[in-house]
């Protein structure tokens, strides 16, 4: 009798394990992941990619620090262009949350979901700071782009999957779960160094409204693209939102994890700059930490 | 102690900072006409006009309304007649027709009317069924008060499109609480969108545009101090409040002139500053005034430290705080007059217990009752934060204290589901989606493919949306049982809890979720609980072409309540699918017993119990599947339960279970005394379950020449309902009923009545049993679709005139299911 015992997810698990992206991407471990990559697009039309901490790669840094270094380049721009008295980082930052909360609270819902845009969210802030749209608004936009923009970086081994996808005649597509518009994420993504030639298309729940953590963006997406669930293969970093979601809708999906060192980076990023903010109480920003 | 205004000009500052921010959104996402709703929204208003400034940057105004006038808009034309009734019955409570005519009709109604007479003298109770009789009768006082509420219908909508100017989105802002006015709004006048805007929400059913500002639950959550204001919502009501009526009649309808006068009452309403409510309402203004310029952050910050103070202030009250926070009485409204003490004079006459359970504000009331020592203790019990099990907070090592951040693969929490399966491809694919669903994540599923084919397995796992890091498959090239299998996959993963989940059974998505929270909790760990049991549907069904046909479910073995030694020594009951354990119990057994074909999980759970408890948890939420319908496949060959199909070979080896047990030493000796102790009960029970065969063997003997001595047509035997017995679908449709009702939201005081008759389910072949267990919960059962009704009437002219024929809550399906079934009714089925 014999016995044999087959463990899932190597890839995964050591993709996670790594202590930063480069580690496992760079390295020969990473010629597994695109062999399964390849076997199972063979049977696939479409081929999706997840871009946030996919395609574009963020660093160390939390959400909460990302909206600090765009809140203090604000303040930056705004006192250089001398359009008077500008409130301080904190109150911007404050701003930022805020006012990202409410526009994902108030949005109006489709089919149960919600999403903030980037544009509600910046009119919002820029309102509740009490200053003047214009020249406000564009100043904001434009800092949150460059801060983005300074702070992402494409991923090269991401790249390569996607020249394989065209080279063996797929459809190459993002889609992500994001108060950015598509038109927005295309500029971050070129910005970042990447071609958008070989992408025939960005989805972005901005645009949408459903997403992909409730399944609904890839109903929508089989739709547009005209195919069937199953001849989609998905890569993304959420494992809810890139893989059990697209999953249960019946897609192929690679679950491409984040570092847990980079997540207890971005943890412990987070942490600081909570404690940072605090005055004579805590400011209680709501602002979900990294989950590890 | 910290002035009123210190805690609550904060917490007030912030609300209507962020209702700004939300209305500037609102109007930015869509035009929106902004609407402030009477009375709270007056001094709403003038508070946020201080803050934002006399141009908010949205076109706002004040707006005329009330639960009541919306009401009579929806009742119009009985255009949304349910809702309209559901709030009124709601706040008229059990009171006569006619009184809540009156109410309806106090502006309208010159008091010598005789219509109004008419109406008044309607004594019977304010019901659904006989209020939309009413409306649509055709008498005289009938077509006057429907022609009342028609013009009210007619005059919100003329109102509502003078207010709105043409703008689709209406925002409607209050201080909350379910948000009625809108849902009535939204529902009368459904080409309108209508969203709200509130302090706080306080309600279960769910509500797209409904937003809360500061809270939104439905009581108070330690570590969440806004919901504080759950336990006392009654101190922001107070504060904006206005001196003035409710506005109970509609602008331009049948009492405009009315209309206008409480408008205008409202809009020129003085805060008093010698009442203390309002003193303070005028110290949040003012607090606003010099504060409105703070940066947002301020804002925030101060609030929130404010917050955790009001939390202290409203859960733990001193007696010296209560005057300053308990606010004004709380004025009656829907039409009726007269004011609610928030807490209530300790001179009353009533106990301080009767004083407590009406107060609006308990911990208030509690604070001012007894003593220090005494008042903490109850009121942290009164809003969730003591309970019977708190008390031993002591002995269990429950204090509190920040629980450590868990990781996603920790070990702590982490389990064990193994799946033993062998070419059962529809069941296995069924079992992964059980897994998959848990809500539960920290699990590791491992597979074992008992010598079945592996590549039919390997495609159910690539299709399962499962984390991969979380599966392991073990696949033997040919099979090494039940048990062997199992000790495979419980070997194959390191975790803290090991279930065995059979291919063939399932879960509700909760289960995994609720019995790692039991065996991690303190109390559970200070009683040694190291396994914990569920309740369990047992399924009915069978496999026909490639498909599994579900043929009903009833609670599998209902009468267990716990798990005790001496109930396990008797016989094993309960399935592996419901049982949770600590991976140590089971290392310390050394596995399950690989000899057996059968009874392994029977002798482990004996071993377990030896060395540690299991603890039970009250719900159904797991599913014994059993194929014991049909033929073929689906009851012998491979999709056979071993229960089912393999029924005499747990005969064979019960007596090699039990005596291999006594004879272990590694076991205690009291294992053996229990064993032989339980040997004597089986016989017992043997011998009794043989009587009972025989009497109904009698029985049924008896009943069959009495039938063939009595006259009357003679039925084909095949399609025949019994007479005389409770029929599976009645019995089906009962336990279904109570089931699903115990499960839903319901009063305490109708919980406390299902939950001792649910325990004896059971039992409804007893007559007597199953007339008690209808009567007492006869408001949970319905009658079944198929129940003809007219028929049994027809038949049964006896209950014309008695509570079953459709007063209160009985109905003639009870009267069946009590007497019908013992008098030898047959079932009358519709269709």
């Amino acid at each position: 009798m014999a016995t044999e015992i087959t463990t899932y997810g190597r890839e995964e698990r050591e993709i996670y394990e790594a202590p930063d992206f480069d580690s496992y991407y760079g390295s020969g471990r990473a010629q597994a992941l695109v062999d399964r990559f390849e076997a199972m697009l063979a049977g696939a039309d479409v081929c999706s990619f997840d871009v946030f901490d996919t395609v574009l790669l963020r660093d160390a840094r939390s959400e909460l620090e990302r909206f600090a270094d765009v809140a203090a380049e604000f303040v930056r721009r705004a006192g250089r262009a001398g359009h008077g008295q500008v409130p301080s980082v904190r109150t911007c930052l404050a701003a930022r949350v805020l006012a990202a909360s409410t526009a994902y609270q108030m949005s109006r819902p489709v089919k149960g979901c919600r999403e903030g845009r980037f544009g509600d969210i910046v009119r919002n802030l820029v309102a509740s700071l009490s200053l003047p749209e214009d020249p406000f608004a564009e100043l904001w936009r434009a800092s949150e782009f460059e801060i983005e923009a300074a702070q992402l970086r494409g991923s090269p081994f991401i790249e390569n999957l996607v020249d394989l996808a065209v080279a063996r005649g797929k459809t190459v597509i993002f889609i992500s779960d994001m108060y950015l518009s598509a038109e927005e994420i295309a500029r971050l993504v070129e910005t970042c160094g990447m071609s958008l030639e070989k992408v025939s298309r960005i989805f972005s729940s901005a645009d949408t409204v459903v997403n992909k953590r409730s399944g609904l963006v890839y109903d929508l997406v089989c739709g547009e693209c005209g195919v069937e669930p199953g001849r989609i293969l998905h890569l993304g970093d959420s494992l809810e939102g890139d893989f059990l979601a697209a999953k249960r809708r019946g897609l192929e999906a690679i679950h491409l994890p984040v570092p847990k060192a980079l997540m207890r980076q971005r943890l412990d990023s987070h942490r600081r700059l909570m404690a940072e903010l605090a005055g004579e109480s805590p400011l209680p920003l709501p602002i979900a930490p990294p989950a590890l | 102690m910290t002035k009123p205004v210190d805690v609550l000009g904060p917490i007030l500052l912030n609300w209507i900072a962020q209702l700004d921010r939300k209305l500037r959104f609102l109007d930015a996402r869509e035009e929106a006409k902004v609407l402030f709703c009477t009375r709270a929204g007056k001094r709403i208003k003038e508070q946020l006009d201080i803050y934002a400034g006399p141009e908010p940057g949205y076109d706002a105004e004040l707006f005329g309304i009330s639960r009541i006038s919306a009401v009579k808009a929806g009742l119009g034309y009985l255009r949304n007649f349910d809702q309209a009734f559901s709030v009124s019955q709601e706040s008229f409570g059990p009171t006569p027709m006619g009184d809540v005519c009156a109410a309806f009709l106090k502006n309208f109604a010159a008091g010598h009317d005789p219509r109004l007479h008419a109406l008044k003298a309607l004594r019977g109770e304010f019901r659904g069924d006989n209020f939309r009789v009413l409306l649509a009768a055709n008498d005289e006082a009938s077509r006057w008060f429907r022609d009342y509420f028609e013009k009210s219908h007619d005059a919100m909508r003329r109102h509502l499109d003078e207010l709105r100017g043409g703008r689709s989105h209406v925002v409607l802002v209050d201080t909350g609480w379910k948000g009625s006015i809108q849902r009535l709004l939204q529902s009368t006048y459904g080409d309108i969108r209508f969203s709200g805007v509130y302090f706080g929400v306080m309600d279960h059913a769910p509500m797209e545009e409904r937003h809360a500002v500061v809270f939104d639950a439905l009581g108070y959550h330690e570590g969440r101090p806004e919901t504080c204001l759950a336990v006392h919502r009654h101190l922001i009501e107070s504060l904006y409040e206005p001196a003035a009526p409710s506005v109970e009649e509609i602008a331009g309808g049948p009492c405009a002139d009315i209309a206008a006068r409480q408008l205008a009452a409202v809009l020129g309403e003085q805060p008093r500053a010698e009442d203390r409510s309002d003193a303070l309402y005028l110290d949040v203004l003012a607090y606003t005034e010099a504060h409105r310029s703070d940066p947002l952050d301020v804002i925030l910050e101060r609030a929130h430290a404010a917050m955790k103070e009001l939390e202290r202030i409203l859960i733990f009250p001193k007696p010296e705080e209560v005057p300053d926070y308990q606010g004004k009485p709380r004025s009656s409204d829907f039409g009726r007059e007269g004011f609610v003490p928030v807490i209530r004079p300790l001179d009353d006459g009533e106990t301080p217990e009767t004083r407590v359970s009406r107060s609006l504000w308990q911990p208030g009331q509690i604070a001012l009752e007894y003593p220090a020592s005494v008042a903490r203790d109850l009121q942290a019990r009164i809003v969730g934060l003591g309970n019977q099990a708190n008390y031993f907070t002591g002995y269990t090592g429950d204090g509190g204290g920040e629980t450590a951040e868990a990781e996603e693969f920790s070990r702590e929490g982490s389990v064990a589901i193994v799946t033993r399966t062998k070419d059962r491809p529809l069941l296995l694919e069924r079992a992964m989606r059980s897994v998959a669903d848990q809500t539960w994540r920290n699990y590791h599923w491992v597979i074992v493919n008992d010598g079945g084919n592996r590549e039919v397995v390997e495609e159910i796992i690539a299709r399962a949306p499962i984390d991969r890091r979380r599966i392991t498959l073990v696949s033997n090239d040919r099979s090494v049982g039940m048990e062997a299998a199992s000790n495979l996959g419980v070997r194959a993963v390191d975790t803290e809890f090991v279930v065995i989940h059979d291919d063939d059974d399932s879960w509700h998505p909760e289960f995994l979720s609720r019995c790692v929270g039991f065996l991690s909790s303190p109390s559970a760990r200070s009683a040694g609980f190291e396994g914990v049991l569920t309740r369990a549907w047992c399924v009915s069904e069978e496999i026909r072409d490639g498909k599994v046909i579900h043929h009903g479910q009833t609670p599998f073995q209902p009468w267990v309540n716990d798990v005790t030694l001496f109930q396990m020594a008797i016989g094993n009951f309960f399935a592996p699918i419901s049982f949770v354990y600590r991976r140590s119990v089971y290392d310390d057994i050394g596995g399950y017993h690989e000899k057996l074909p059968v009874l392994g999980d029977w002798r482990f759970n004996i071993e377990f119990l030896a060395r540690a408890n299991i603890g039970f948890i009250e719900e159904y939420l797991s599913y014994y599947h059993h194929r014991d319908v049909g033929n073929g496949n689906s009851v012998s060959g491979v999709y056979q339960n071993s229960v089912i199909g393999g029924r005499s070979v747990h005969a064979e080896y019960f007596p090699v279970v039990v005596n291999d047990l006594i004879r272990d030493g590694n076991l205690p000796p009291s294992v053996a005394t229990v064993l032989a102790q339980a040997h004597l009960v089986r016989i017992l029970e043997h011998r009794f379950n043989m009587t009972d065969q025989k009497l109904a063997a009698l029985e049924e003997r008896l009943g069959s020449q009495a039938a063939a001595s009595s006259p009357g047509p003679v039925v084909p035997a095949e399609t025949e309902e019994p007479l005389g017995v409770l029929l599976q679908t009645d019995r089906d449709h009962v336990v279904g009923a109570l089931l699903a009702a115990v499960r839903s939201d319901l009063p305490e005081d109708r919980r406390a009545v299902l939950e001792p008759l649910v325990a004896r389910l059971h039992q409804l072949d007893d007559p007597e049993t199953r007339a008690r267990i209808v009567r007492e919960a006869c408001f949970a059962i319905p009658s079944p679709a198929d129940f003809d009704h007219i028929s049994y009437l027809k038949k049964r002219t006896d209950i014309w005139a008695t509570p079953f024929n459709g007063f209160e809550d009985l109905k003639p399906y009870h009267h069946y299911l009590i007497h019908g079934i013992t008098d030898g009714e047959r079932r009358p089925t519709t269709g």
